[in-house]
């Protein structure tokens, strides 16, 4: 009887908050990105409950009118003696027939106050669920202000996989931005593409990605020209790879060479792109379609 | 990642984030650009999409507004 009751604890105090949390949070951002090992997973579980479990138990106790919501839990006064009692009855069928009665009144205060519980539980676990994974989802956008770099970098993001980052356009504000990636393998070929997607294993390392526009460069055909002093235009080398994606798998590349384009970049990282380029200062102003800006 | 916050990663990421286009139209005339702006002139560059980018000398400040 007694680990049947601790079961259901832990399954609706512990499990279900810890499910409801990370069903909401991943709809922001994929879970696998955070890495970790027992420990801190565990403390991280812990951090998230407690916030939900302390205003929870604020509503319950205090707040009138929610304290009643959605069942009706009376008799307030009643809630120690209620609980003392329930779980001398759970740990011994004695002191059950004893109660009689008082046990069955008992235990309809309980599980009505516990339902009241639960239920604002359960409502703060998500928004909290859905606060956290709005703040780590806009990691882009939200970044430039120094209180939030403190926040993600401490807590949201300590123990992040770096593929996230470096392969995806997550700390761009433009969620547009397209990462470019040249890619050197082990049998000594050179493919470029978009990097579409990426796969990493639990414990947040590649394992591979996928490219798309994926071109592989023609080494031997280069090599051959080059030699015969016909002092060749790298871009003519580089051919289309057929299929419309490219997967290599993490373990056969060598070498990785990445670049990022924002369709949008900001004024000021154009600004300071032409000025390391040209080592002088200059002037620029930069329009889109949709945009004028002037530094 | 515990050897760097996320937020210098994402600095360093940041850097030369630009579109391709510009890029290249940077790294294949910049002996025009340079040439212009030490004779004081601007460039235009247009990218695919309707971009204008107008690279120009630094004005010097107007003395009539110095102190």
């Amino acid at each position: 009887m007694i680990a049947l009751a601790a079961s259901l604890v832990l399954a609706l105090y512990v499990v279900v908050p810890g499910l409801l949390f990370r069903s909401i949070y991943r709809l922001f951002i994929p879970l696998r990105i955070v890495s970790g090992n027992t420990t801190e997973e565990a403390t991280r579980a812990v951090m998230t409950n407690v916030i939900p479990l302390t205003l929870a138990l604020l509503i319950v106790w205090y707040v009138p009118w929610l304290d009643n919501f959605p069942v009706h839990a009376d008799l307030p006064e009643l809630r120690a003696q209620d609980y003392k009692l329930v779980a001398s009855c759970i740990y011994s069928e004695q002191q059950c027939n004893a109660a009689g009665q008082n046990f069955w009144a008992a235990l309809n205060r309980t599980w009505r106050r516990q339902t009241v519980f639960l239920f604002w539980f359960y409502l703060l676990t998500a928004g909290t669920g859905f606060g956290i994974g709005y703040l780590a989802g806009g990691y882009g956008r939200f970044r430039s202000n120094r209180f939030y770099r403190w926040f993600a970098d401490k807590l949201l993001f300590s123990r992040i996989s770096e593929w996230h980052p470096l392969l995806t356009a997550f700390v761009f504000a433009d969620k547009n931005t397209v990462v470019r990636a040249n890619v050197l393998t082990v049998t000594d070929n050179l493919y470029r593409g978009v990097v579409s997607e990426h796969f990493v294993d639990s414990d947040g390392k590649l394992t591979g990605l996928i490219l798309t526009e994926a071109l592989r460069f023609d080494r031997r055909s280069f090599l051959q020209d080059k030699d015969a002093k016909l002092s060749p235009e790298t871009e003519a080398y580089w051919h289309s790879v057929p299929g419309a994606k490219l997967y290599v798998f993490a373990d056969k590349i060598v070498d990785l060479n990445l670049n990022y384009e924002s369709p949008e970049p900001s004024l000021e990282m154009v600004e300071k792109y032409i000025e390391r380029w040209l080592e002088r200062p200059v002037q620029v102003e930069y329009s889109t379609p949709k945009t004028k800006r002037k530094s | 990642m515990t050897a760097t916050d996320l937020s210098n990663l994402a600095d360093l990421l940041e850097e030369d984030s630009i579109p391709n286009w510009l890029r290249d139209q940077i790294e294949h005339r910049t002996g025009e650009i340079l040439n212009a702006l030490k004779s004081g002139q601007s460039v235009h560059l247009d990218g695919p999409h309707g971009e204008q980018l107008t690279i120009g000398p630094i004005t010097p400040p107007n003395p009539a507004h110095a102190t």
